[in-house]
């Protein structure tokens, strides 16, 4: 589904260049369920931004279903993501002044779907997550968990294929942690490949396999145990 | 007074918002002092500190600018050879008042900012970390209102600018009934130079011999009275058959010489104009204008008509010819009867020397006055001017007022949009994350510029009918001063309005670009 090949990002500093990912070679396949993990400032989120094609400043090559992306536009870039791509934060990212329903709707609006269907499809998602007695509230109105739920909810309503989590259970205590993930895994289950970025080995374990990144190299990947160990591509 | 009164409060909406901004950025530092120990007092009088600095450093740069506006205003307000005698130097109570006018307003409108700055609650202050991503529903804020009142007090000086300049173009482009091109007039003053009326009739033959052996002067005529300079007089009149009211039957008149009317093209539209029969020995002949007709002589032959200035003698002048209606007397007048007589017949005194020429009548100005010292050294000369530059000088007024009211206007309109930019500026900082986030969730650029471009199209709205609501209140006091158009002119209402919508969406749309660009990762990290 993604390939990325030999992948960079890095920003210029008075210091000089800083790298935050270092030739990134990786496979992404359909339906996989891919954990990110690794300390802090190793490069995870920026990998996940660069996934997300939020991120146009990387250097290398991205190919997302056969498609060279790193030939596109920006717009070409745009439309390929609102497509394909939906993405979870670990702060929710909720727009505080709308309703639960206005929230769901909103990556709907910016797809020119009718409003007729885009009110059938927000009552279903709202009914699948069990969410239908909330759609009127704000998010201040609902717990950490509920937030996330309507901010998973949001980021699937229009089926991506791609699923990125960039810590989800980051703000919730973990019945609610586990809540998300089971419905990841359900996600995944119905095709959705997911990309979740994760300190929790506990969630780790819902996904199949697991990458570490260190200083924005990837140090181990669960499904390539012949990569070159980290010190050595360093050098 | 008003201009600059509604000035002075679209300068304080600016300040209150400037203010009211820098609270709302300072409310962590604010909740941080409040924290650790500081009064509510202390904190009012720190902010009010702050203010009247402000104030006090505007006052100064205000000052600085209005001393060197005294100096360009006048020139630019005025024009032609008549300066608007003007003086704009501020003195020291001019400059004392407006300073303390700048720094009790500053005053006055920090106030509330202070106020709401230290009531701020500090455990929500502090524990507002960032979570908070304000959407589209937190649109109608002080901030937003005190703008929509800047657009709609702009509006109202837009409205007042646009009328009066229309008025000015609408006099200037008057037909006075009168050829205004290629004519000059010289002002001669032989009343002075004391001349009695049997003198003045060698010296009128020979001031018009002397200025038509000109080259290049195509005729030359005399009168009692310089056109559009508003000397005009008038007196009751007796016609037979025609009930005297008095008051209402007045008639303005001029002495002119034979070729009056061609020299300035008023159109002799019927019967004769003065011939040389036309002795003070013939009967005594008048040529009348239209208004004149239709007031006294309404469905009457007025040739061979006659009246007087007596009751007892009603048919001491006979109506020999009727001219087109000329706006001789003030071009900003309407057309009163007239009444011209023949020099040749009657003459009390010369006030102008009126000359058609060929070419460019400014390049014979010295001839023509040379030709007119050489009649009479004696004869004392005044200001020449082409008639052009004369109707134009007598619209001095309403120029003034046009320049001034468009002044003020432009000002309003670049304060308003100062504060439109500053608002939308804070308003696009405020949402940063939001936008971020809509953009992530796949909004284009453009979906994002036109969210932002659409709250500003919503207080430009709100802002645009408040203003037209007071604009309909206050046009009614400036009706007086308007010539050629209502004060309820649909075309300036509509022209100021389209000015204003589209200086402040390019005010607008620096923070609207700025929003189309955001970085969503960037956003989501502030995040």
């Amino acid at each position: 589904m993604i390939q990325l090949k030999n992948l960079e990002r890095s920003y210029k500093t008075p210091a000089g260049q800083f790298f935050v990912l270092r030739r990134v070679n990786l496979e992404i396949r359909q339906g996989e369920f891919i954990t990110v993990m690794g300390p802090s400032g190793a490069g995870k989120s920026s990998l996940l931004n660069v996934l997300a094609l939020l991120d146009d400043a990387w250097s290398g090559e991205y190919w997302f279903r056969d498609q060279a992306v790193h030939d596109m536009k920006r717009k070409q870039r745009a439309d390929l993501a609102k497509k394909n791509i939906g993405m979870v934060f670990q702060s929710y990212h909720l727009l505080d002044d709308l309703t639960v329903r206005e929230n769901i709707d909103l990556p709907l609006s910016y797809k020119d779907i009718p409003h007729k269907q885009r009110q059938g499809m927000v009552a279903d998602t709202l009914d699948k997550f069990k969410i239908v007695a909330k759609k009127d509230l704000f998010p201040s109105q609902l717990s950490g968990g509920q937030q996330q739920l309507v901010g998973v909810a949001r980021a699937v309503i229009h089926r991506p294929a791609l699923l990125l989590a960039d810590e989800p259970t980051g703000n919730l205590h973990s019945s609610q942690a586990q809540e998300i993930m089971e419905l990841f895994r359900e996600l995944n289950q119905q095709g959705t490949t997911i990309v979740q970025v994760t300190h929790s080995e506990v969630n780790a374990g819902y996904g199949s396999r697991t990458i570490q990144l260190k200083d924005g190299w990837v140090v181990s990947d669960t499904a390539n145990p012949e990569l070159q160990p980290y010190e050595a591509v360093k050098q | 007074m008003a201009m600059v009164g509604i000035i002075l409060l679209i300068a304080c909406a600016n300040l209150a918002n400037l203010l009211l901004a820098r609270a709302a950025a300072r409310e962590r530092e604010i909740a941080v002092r409040l924290s650790i120990g500081a009064s509510r007092v202390r904190l009012v009088r720190q902010l009010l500190v702050e203010c009247i600095l402000l104030s006090f450093c505007g006052a100064i740069l205000g000052t600085t600018i209005a001393y060197w506006l005294s100096e360009i205003l006048p020139k630019w307000a005025s024009s032609g050879s008549t300066p608007i005698p003007l003086s704009l130097t501020p003195d020291a109570r001019v400059l004392l008042f407006s300073t303390a006018i700048a720094v009790l307003t500053g005053l006055a409108f920090g106030l509330a900012p202070a106020l709401q700055g230290s009531r701020i609650e500090p455990i929500n202050a502090l524990k507002a970390s960032g979570h908070q991503v304000s959407g589209p529903g937190a649109r109608w804020s002080t901030k937003q209102t005190l703008v929509a009142l800047q657009v709609a007090f702009s509006l109202v000086l837009l409205v007042g600018a646009g009328l009066f300049v229309r008025t000015l173009r609408n006099f200037s482009n008057l037909d006075g009934g009168f050829d205004r091109d290629h004519l000059v007039t010289i002002r001669v003053d032989t009343h002075l130079a004391g001349y009695s009326p049997a003198q003045l009739y060698s010296l009128s033959r020979q001031l018009i011999e002397k200025v038509e052996d000109i080259p290049g002067v195509r005729s030359a005529a005399l009168a009692s009275c310089e056109l559009a300079s508003g000397c005009g007089d008038a007196s009751d009149i007796f016609l037979p058959g025609v009930p005297h009211t008095n008051g209402e039957t007045d008639a303005q008149e001029r002495r002119v010489s034979q070729e009056f009317f061609t020299t300035t093209g008023i159109l002799l539209i019927q019967g004769r104009s003065f011939a040389d029969s036309d002795t003070q020995n013939s009967p005594k002949v008048v040529v009348v204008n239209q208004a004149f007709i239709r007031q006294f002589l309404p469905g009457k032959d007025p040739i061979g008509q006659s009246y007087g200035y007596d009751a007892n003698n009603t048919r001491e002048f006979q109506i020999v010819g009727v001219v087109k209606d000329s706006r001789v007397n003030d071009i900003r007048e309407e057309v009163p009867p007239t009444v011209f007589h023949s020099m040749s017949q009657d003459v009390t005194d010369v006030e102008s020397v009126n000359v058609r020429t060929f070419g460019d009548p400014a390049r014979l100005v010295s001839q023509i006055r040379e030709a007119v010292r050489s009649v009479d050294p004696n004869l004392p000369l005044g200001a020449s001017d082409t008639v052009a530059q004369v109707v134009s000088n007598s619209l001095s007024q309403q120029r003034l007022i046009a320049r001034l009211t468009s002044i003020f206007g432009a000002l309003a309109l670049a304060l308003a949009c100062l504060g439109l930019y500053g608002v939308m500026s804070y308003t696009v900082a405020r949402r940063t994350a939001e936008l971020g986030i809509r953009l992530a969730l796949g909004a284009s650029r453009g979906t994002v510029l036109w969210l932002v471009l659409k709250n500003v199209l919503v207080l430009i709205g709100v802002g645009l009918i408040a203003g037209w609501v007071l604009s309909l209140l206050s046009v009614r006091a400036v009706g007086s001063l308007l010539f050629g158009l209502s004060p309820y002119d649909p075309a300036t209402m509509l022209g100021a309005a389209a000015v204003l919508v589209v200086v402040s969406l390019i005010a607008a749309l620096r923070p609207a670009w700025r929003a189309a660009h955001v970085d969503p990762t960037e956003a989501l990290r502030l995040e």
